[in-house]
């Protein structure tokens, strides 16, 4: 579950048996609190449950007191298959990864990577290549984890950032685009303005018209996924009709009509609210449901455009 | 740094934006929501300040109008309180933020010389050089203090007893006030304690970058008035600015001062007052036998750090309530002066635009004086619309008193 | 302090403004305590009555009433009480120079308008201010869409790409134009209040008399974001009219809406003429209730408590969005008087998994009777002098119906109207 805002700056971890609700991690100006863990059938399975939410704050509760008062953004869940010889299920099953040469098996060069996580997908590269290159005869050493992806942006580069982006947004835009910080540049530089679309999350209309403009990019949802659009605090009120506006007037398409993306774009978002719906986040939502539906009339356009 | 106020609160609605008036006045200002709860979720990282923060006035009005309880102006403030951890203030915001130091050192020298040195003309353009704006009204010093005036009052022997915190203002500019303050209270039953003990409320202190010796303050007063407080006497204020120090900002600044010595909230004094009429201890009853006093028209100013108190305006009320007065309620938002903004050089010009319905108002309103709680807004309304101004308690002395 | 007031009003949106006009037209004294500034800071300028019922397009919202389900407010108020609210608001913004008007069909017979929104959009509204040429909405052929550089929230080309999208609209000519911003760059994004308040004065309006003077007589109807002034004022609207030769339609916006201001304006200003006092920055806490009254209401002020008493009371508190009604995991409940409000413990069955669905929560409140007053269970009145009115009333969604205004409107004035008799009547106990 994600928390509105940062309240440590420190990745805090409980120790306990491997468990549900192990850790509060700070990500940018949010918290997430996770994990729940229940076992499914269905690789499309990721609906949150109130009562995973609930779960997770009792436990979150000894390590800070105060986390019930902490405003709820949303919920998420994703699934993920477990390698389980022999069987072991739920919490046993083991959350490591697994690199598996199945000449094992009789079957002569292949290679399997099963599990693992994100955090660990460079380190799951490295092992499966050296089991590889060990088949292949090559004994040069990795230098995998010597090597940055993505090059720290220099302070030069920050210094010509710093007059078209909002101060407060630069280096986390700087994190998060990569090797597309130069294009975003250019692309600040070359507009009249560079006005931010989402304000919850600094995103300015640079870095979503590049996004935007690339050929993968086909919905709010994809720009979401590259830049944080709509993961704030409002989880998508005023920026949806931003970045639909903004990509309307230079002509940039995405696969649906604006209307349909940002029907789309809303609903995803409302995926991870519901679990959660009380608080703060409930009249954030009641504001959203007043500006799309009350005064947009999103809802009747669905039925009443192209008819 | 105390503990932060986490933004939680902030559903991004914009209300607070519609009605800062410093937003309104000049888009150099990034507005409350983007400088208060927007920006705190990313300072909580410990990123770089937006350059714009100054221009937060502190007036309040994002406060007041916020509908969901965000402290806006106090999570501004604290972020200019860091700010000025590696942007040292300058020597202009020492001296807006020690008003009352500076008429300690000062003391000394006659009101008269003091007057002539700090609003001639010459001393005005070194002012201005410094950054205190030469157009700006600057108030000229009392020839004595409120308090140094006080030890020569006498008081009837009454039983009960109030302490009367009087501000900087009326301290050192003002006295006249004060003593209307007394001379009402008395009036009311009660003997009027002003205690030696007492400083500035650190708001000035706050608003220019001296935190440290705001907490200083307030642990003084917390202390000093702790000792009333918990003898069970009322403390009340003129100023709203200071009232609300003492209620909302002191507590959310420094929680573990409040926590120690008890947080004490000062009563609004024209409060106070109307409950006394209430409760039949003050007669509004015209004394002595000139009955026939002209009818006085008014025009009353509500101070914004006195809308933020939730308890409506006590004193409009109570202007109301006297024989041959009508008041007409300015309903102007803010004067634009926020206590030291409005006299800061690149501040002075936002502060007259802010203001200019209000002096509108006040010129076009036919009155025959201006009325509010807040001195600097005084200091202001007079500036801006040439109308004489007054605190409400004076007008209940002009009113009512024997001549 | 022994003050007493003949209604206490909590809320200062649409319904709690109402309300106390109502009272305060009765002859009341009137308090009202508010949190923030109210809904109408930052919601639009017209009023929705009635835009959808049973899930279909309301073009006539009279005849769709009978649509409703029963205890839907404007149901349980019957239509001739909804029509004496709306008469009542009209009159009183006739008074104060600002006219709202339903359009009219061709038979004569009031209709809702179809508005265009800056999503290019279009949204059943219902009364409209008489700046508001709704005939040329429907009768323009040429059509330009004007913004101003700088205004994030509205790009002309997303307005005229989804607005052609409308049968009713597509076979108009589109024209789009971009005015220069009068602020240049800034620091602080402009809205489009930022423009409404340079239109409000006769001199730093130029611009914009200056920017549409080109355009004149070339179109049958000019769209522009609302940004034709911030208050109830009929001479800006007849100067931009002017300049620009031909019927001017500001969209519909996201907050700052700037339509509402200007209603917030012109009801504050006909509030003042009675005796009335606002108090800002409280919030209440709870109620005090003796036997079947309820005598005073205890706000948080400054930190610390206060106590307002009474003789009547009308809660008009802005449901989720306002405050007025507290969600917690497995509860529901109203802030002022704690009247509890059935929900089911698992909050996923508060939501539908639709986001446009009819969802539980759009439609939870306080249970009310034709007085507006709070029923419990078994439809007992709960206390004699207690109302409630607007969105922290069950039985209706304003997102979906596009009813909004008109329930605060209508469930306002008769809670107002009720609050002032049963404050006559406390008087004479």
């Amino acid at each position: 579950m994600v928390f509105n805002h940062r309240f440590t700056s420190r990745v805090v971890n409980r120790l306990h048996p491997g468990s549900d609700g192990d850790i509060f991690v700070p990500h940018g100006s949010i918290t997430i609190l996770g994990t729940t863990s229940m076992p499914t059938d269905r690789p499309d399975d990721t609906t949150p449950t109130s009562e995973e939410v609930l779960r997770l704050l009792k436990i979150g509760e000894p390590l800070f007191p105060r986390v019930k008062e902490y405003r709820i953004l949303r919920a998420f869940a994703g699934t993920r298959p477990l390698y389980t010889p022999g069987n072991a299920a739920g919490r046993k099953a083991s959350r490591n990864f697994h690199v598996m040469d199945h000449a094992e098996q009789g079957l002569d060069g292949m290679v399997s990577i099963f599990g693992g996580k994100l955090t660990t997908y460079r380190l799951m590269g490295e092992r499966t290549t050296d089991k590889v290159c060990a088949k292949l005869g090559v004994t040069a050493p990795c230098r995998t984890a010597q090597e940055a992806i993505v090059p720290d942006p220099d302070e030069a580069t920050l210094s010509r950032a710093a007059k078209y982006f909002p101060v407060q947004g630069i280096k986390l835009m700087a994190d998060r685009m990569g090797d597309d910080l130069t294009p975003v540049l250019e692309h600040a530089e070359k507009a009249d303005s560079n006005p931010l679309l989402c304000e919850c999350e600094m995103v300015s209309l640079a870095e979503i018209a590049c996004v935007a403009n690339d050929p993968s990019t086909h919905s709010l949802t994809d720009i979401r996924l590259r830049t944080r659009l709509g993961m704030g605090t409002c989880q998508g009120t005023f920026c949806s009709l931003r970045t639909v506006a903004a990509l309307s007037e230079h002509g940039v398409s995405l696969e649906f009509s604006a209307t349909d993306n940002v029907r789309r774009f809303l609903q995803e978002r409302w995926g991870g609210l519901r679990p959660a719906l009380w608080g703060m986040q409930a009249r954030e939502m009641e504001l959203g449901r007043a500006v799309y539906a009350g005064t947009l009339n999103l809802d009747g356009a669905a039925h009443e455009q192209d008819c | 740094m105390s503990v932060r106020i986490n933004p939680d609160k902030c559903i991004a609605c914009t209300t607070c934006v519609v009605h800062c008036p410093v937003a309104e006045a000049t888009p150099k200002f990034l507005g409350p929501r983007m400088i208060g709860p927007a920006y705190e979720r990313f300072r909580l990282l410990g990123l770089t300040e937006d350059p714009s923060l100054h221009y937060c006035a502190n007036c309040k009005n994002c406060d007041i109008s916020c509908p969901h309880g965000v402290p806006v102006s106090s999570l501004n403030m604290m972020a200019r309180a860091d700010q000025f951890k590696t942007h040292s203030p300058g020597l202009r915001d020492w001296v807006l933020g020690h008003g009352e130091l500076m008429a300690k050192w000062l003391r000394l020298i006659p009101a008269a010389l003091k007057n002539f040195g700090m609003l001639n003309p010459v001393t005005r353009s070194v002012l201005d050089a410094l950054g205190i704006d030469k157009r700006a009204p600057l108030p000229a010093f009392a020839p004595q203090t409120f308090r140094q005036l006080m030890r020569h009052v006498h008081q009837p022997d009454h039983k009960r007893s109030v302490i009367f915190y009087p501000g900087c203002y009326v301290d050192v500019y003002d006295p006249r006030t004060g003593l209307d303050m007394v001379w009402a209270i008395n009036r009311a039953g009660y003997k009027v304690i002003v205690p030696d003990e007492l400083v500035c409320c650190g708001l000035p202190m706050v608003a220019n970058g001296f935190w440290q010796h705001a907490r200083a303050n307030a642990e003084h007063n917390l202390k000093a008035l702790g000792q009333w407080r918990d003898a069970g006497l009322p403390v009340v204020t003129g100023c709203p600015s200071c009232a609300l120090m003492f209620r909302v900002d002191l507590p959310e600044y420094f929680p573990d001062v409040a926590e120690k010595y008890g947080a004490c909230s000062l009563a609004d004094a024209q409060e106070f007052l109307l409950d006394a009429v209430d409760s039949g201890d003050l007669s509004l009853a015209v004394d002595g036998k000139h009955t026939n006093l002209p009818d006085l028209k008014l025009i009353y100013h509500a101070p914004c750090h006195l809308r933020a108190q939730g308890n409506g305006l006590p004193g409009l009320e109570l202007l109301r309530r006297l024989d041959g007065v009508t008041v007409e309620n300015a309903d102007a938002s803010c004067c634009g002066i926020s206590g030291s903004y409005g006299f800061k050089k690149e501040k002075y010009d936002i502060a007259q635009t802010v203001g200019a319905e209000l002096f509108a108002k006040v010129r076009e309103s036919g009155a025959q004086a201006a009325v509010s709680e807040c001195g600097t807004c005084r200091v202001q309304i007079t500036h801006g619309s040439g109308k004489f101004s007054l605190h409400p308690v004076s007008i209940l002395r002009q009113r009512l008193e024997a001549r | 302090m022994s003050r007493i007031v003949d209604v206490l009003v909590v809320g200062s949106g649409m319904a709690g403004l109402m309300a106390a006009l109502t009272a305060a037209e009765q002859g009341r004294s009137v308090q009202l305590l508010t949190t923030g500034m109210g809904s109408l800071a930052i919601s639009g300028g017209s009023v929705d009555f009635l835009g959808y019922a049973d899930g279909r397009l309301a073009a006539d919202p009279w005849q769709s009433l009978a649509l409703l389900p029963e205890d839907h407010p404007y149901r349980l108020l019957g239509t001739e009480s909804v029509r004496s609210a709306f008469q009542f608001f009209a009159d009183v913004m006739e008074r104060q120079h600002w006219p709202m008007h339903p359009a009219l069909a061709q038979s004569g017979a009031p209709r809702n308008t179809q508005l265009p929104t800056i999503m290019g959009t279009l949204k059943p509204s219902y009364l409209l201010p008489a700046s508001l040429d709704a005939q040329a909405l429907t009768s323009a052929k040429r059509v330009l869409v004007l913004s101003v550089q700088g205004l994030r929230d509205c790009r002309t080309a997303l307005v005229v790409s989804q607005l052609k999208r409308y049968k009713s609209w597509a076979d108009r000519e589109f024209s789009q134009g971009l005015l220069p911003s009068p602020f240049g760059e800034t620091h602080r994004a402009i809205t489009a209040l930022d423009l409404a308040r340079l239109a409000d004065k006769p001199q730093s309006r130029q611009w914009l008399l200056d920017a549409l003077a080109p355009h004149a007589g070339k179109y049958d109807l000019i769209l522009i974001p609302p940004l034709c002034g911030s208050k109830a004022n009929p001479e800006t609207w007849q100067a931009i009219n002017a300049a620009a030769g031909c019927p001017v339609v500001e969209m519909l916006s996201i907050p700052p809406g700037v339509g509402g201001l200007r209603l917030r304006d012109a009801l504050l200003h006909a509030l003042h003429k009675h005796n009335f006092e606002m108090v800002e920055n409280t919030t209440v806490l709870r109620a005090e209730i003796s036997g079947k009254s309820c005598t005073a209401l205890v706000a948080e002020a400054s930190g610390q408590l206060r106590r307002h008493a009474a003789r009547a009371f009308v809660a008009a508190t802005g449901g989720i969005l306002g405050g007025g009604m507290t969600l917690e995991p497995g509860k529901c409940w109203d802030s002022v008087f704690g009247i509890d409000i059935t929900v089911p413990q698992d909050v996923a069955q508060w939501s539908e998994p639709e986001i446009f669905g009819s969802h539980l929560f759009s439609h939870m409140g306080v249970g009310v009777d034709r007085e507006m007053r709070p029923v419990d269970a078994a439809a007992a009145v709960r206390w004699q002098n207690v109302f409630f009115a607007g969105r922290s009333l069950g039985g209706y969604d304003y997102a979906t119906e596009k009813s909004g205004h008109g329930v605060a409107i209508a469930t306002g004035w008769q809670a107002g109207r009720m609050a002032a008799a049963a404050a006559g009547a406390g008087e004479n106990q």
